[in-house]
C-alpha cells in the first residue's frame, strides 16, 4: 500500500513537471513566432506600400504584388500611398519629380 | 523497490536513463532553436535585401533626377537664348537702322548665338558623361540608355545673322537601369580541424569496491556486483525519478530561455533593419526634378531594376 502511494505521488509530480515544461516551451514558441510574424507583417506592409506607390508615381507595373488594402492619392506634386495590413498602417509619399 | 537502476532485459549491462532523455531533449531543443534562428535570420536577410533594393532605387532615381535637372537647365538656357535671338532679329529687320545701332545689334545677336552654341556643347558634354560614367556612379552594374540630343534644328544664317533654333515636338527620356547581382564571395582557406578527444562514458561507481579503470563488465572489477547510478547514500525510493524530472524541467527552462533570447535578438535586429528601410524610403521625398515638366517612365527591362526616364526637354 505504501509503495502504491509513493508511485502515485511520483507520477503526479512527473506529470506536473511535464505539463509545466510543455506549457513553458509552448509559450516560448508562440511568443517567438509572434515576434517574428509581427516583424514580417510590418516589413511586408512597408515594402508593398512603397513598391505600389513608387510604381504608380512612375507609371509602371509594381515588381511585387500582395494582398494588402491599398489606397492611392495623387496630386500634382506627389503620390501618396497608404497600405493597411491587419493592424499595421504604412504611409509612403513619393514626389512626382516635377 | 528500486527506481534508481534499470537494466536491459537480456543482459546485465546497466542503462543510464538520464543520459538517454537528455540526448533526446537536447536534440529537440536544438532543433527548435535552430528553426527559430533560421526563420529570424531569414527574415533579417530578406529585410536587408529589400533595403538594398530600395537604396539602389533611390540611387538611380537620384541620378536620373540630377541629370534631368542639369539637362533641363541647358535646355531652358538655350530656349531663353532663342527668345533673345528672335527679339534681336526683329530689331534688326527695319532697314532704317543707323549703322552703329545695327552693328551693335548684330554683335549682340552673334554673342547670344555663341552662348547658345556653348550651351548646346555643354548639353552634349552631359550626354557623353552620362554614357562614360554609366549614369552617375560609374558602376558596372548600371545600364544607361543614351540620351537623345535636343529636338532642335537651326537653319543656315541669312543676311541678318544666325537663325534661331527651331524646336520640334519631341520628348527626351533619361533611363538608367541597374541589374541586381549577387555579392561576390570569397572562399577562405579550409581549416584543418583537430578531431575532438573521445569522451569517456561516466564510470558507474561501485558501492563497495574502489574505482578501477577496467571497463569490461564481465571480467572487470565490477563483475557480479550491482551497479547503481548514485552512491548508496542517495539511494532512496523515488529519488531518481524526481531528480530526472527536475532536470528535464530545468533543461526545458534553459532551452526556452535560449529560444526566447534568439527570437528577441532577431526580432530586434529585424526591427532595426526595418527602420533603416523606412529611412531610405523617406529619402525619396527629397527627390526633385526641378522643372515644370513631368517625368515619363516606361516599364523596366526584364531582370533589371526599375528604370525611371526623365523628360528634360520642353515641348514646343
Amino acid at each position: 500500500m505504501k509503495t502504491w502511494t509513493s508511485e502515485n505521488e511520483r507520477s503526479g509530480q512527473v506529470l506536473l513537471e511535464f505539463a509545466l515544461s510543455s506549457g513553458l516551451l509552448l509559450l516560448t514558441l508562440v511568443g517567438s513566432g509572434w515576434v517574428l510574424r509581427a516583424q514580417w507583417q510590418r516589413t511586408r506592409c512597408a515594402v508593398l506600400t512603397f513598391e505600389r506607390t513608387h510604381a504608380a508615381a512612375h507609371e509602371r507595373i509594381p515588381a511585387w504584388t500582395g494582398s494588402i488594402r491599398f489606397r492611392l492619392d495623387s496630386s500634382d506634386d506627389e503620390m501618396r500611398g497608404e497600405g493597411q495590413c491587419d493592424s499595421i498602417q504604412e504611409k509612403v509619399r513619393i514626389p512626382r519629380l516635377r | 523497490m528500486r527506481f534508481h537502476s534499470r537494466k536491459s532485459p537480456d543482459s546485465q549491462t546497466p542503462v543510464n536513463p538520464l543520459t538517454e532523455e537528455r540526448g533526446s531533449l537536447s536534440l529537440a531543443g536544438a532543433l527548435l532553436t535552430g528553426t527559430v534562428a533560421v526563420l529570424g535570420f531569414g527574415l533579417v536577410g530578406l529585410i536587408a535585401h529589400w533595403h538594398r533594393l530600395a537604396r539602389d532605387q533611390l540611387e538611380i532615381d537620384r541620378c536620373v533626377s540630377t541629370t534631368a535637372r542639369e539637362l533641363r537647365t541647358w535646355a531652358s538656357s538655350a530656349e531663353s537664348d532663342d527668345r533673345r535671338m528672335k527679339a534681336l532679329r526683329l530689331a534688326l529687320a527695319p532697314s532704317t537702322l543707323l549703322p552703329p545701332v545695327r552693328a551693335s545689334l548684330q554683335a549682340a545677336l552673334q554673342a547670344v548665338y555663341l552662348h547658345q552654341e556653348y550651351i548646346l556643347v555643354r548639353y552634349r558634354a552631359t550626354q557623353a558623361r552620362w554614357m562614360i560614367r554609366r549614369g552617375c556612379d560609374g558602376k558596372s552594374s548600371d545600364l544607361p540608355v543614351p540620351i537623345r540630343f535636343l529636338p532642335v534644328r537651326r537653319d543656315p544664317p541669312d543676311a541678318t545673322g544666325p537663325q534661331a533654333l527651331t524646336w520640334n515636338r519631341a520628348s527626351i527620356f533619361i533611363q538608367l537601369s541597374r541589374k541586381s547581382r549577387p555579392p561576390a564571395r570569397s572562399f577562405p582557406k579550409a581549416q584543418t580541424r583537430r578531431p575532438l578527444p573521445m569522451m569517456k562514458p561516466p564510470l558507474l561507481k561501485n558501492s563497495s569496491a574502489p574505482a578501477h579503470s577496467a571497463s569490461d563488465p564481465a571480467t572487470g572489477p565490477f563483475a557480479g556486483k550491482r551497479l547503481t547510478p548514485f552512491p548508496p547514500s542517495r539511494r532512496q525510493p523515488g529519488r531518481c525519478h524526481e531528480s530526472r524530472a527536475g532536470q528535464v524541467f530545468l533543461e526545458v527552462c534553459l532551452w526556452s530561455a535560449l529560444i526566447a533570447c534568439a527570437a528577441c535578438s532577431l526580432g530586434w535586429l529585424s526591427a532595426h533593419e526595418h527602420e533603416r528601410y523606412r529611412t531610405t524610403v523617406r529619402e525619396f521625398q527629397n527627390l526633385r526634378a526641378g522643372s515644370e515638366e513631368g517625368f515619363s517612365l516606361s516599364r523596366p527591362l526584364p531582370g533589371w531594376a526599375d528604370s525611371p526616364r526623365a523628360e528634360p526637354a520642353p515641348e514646343h
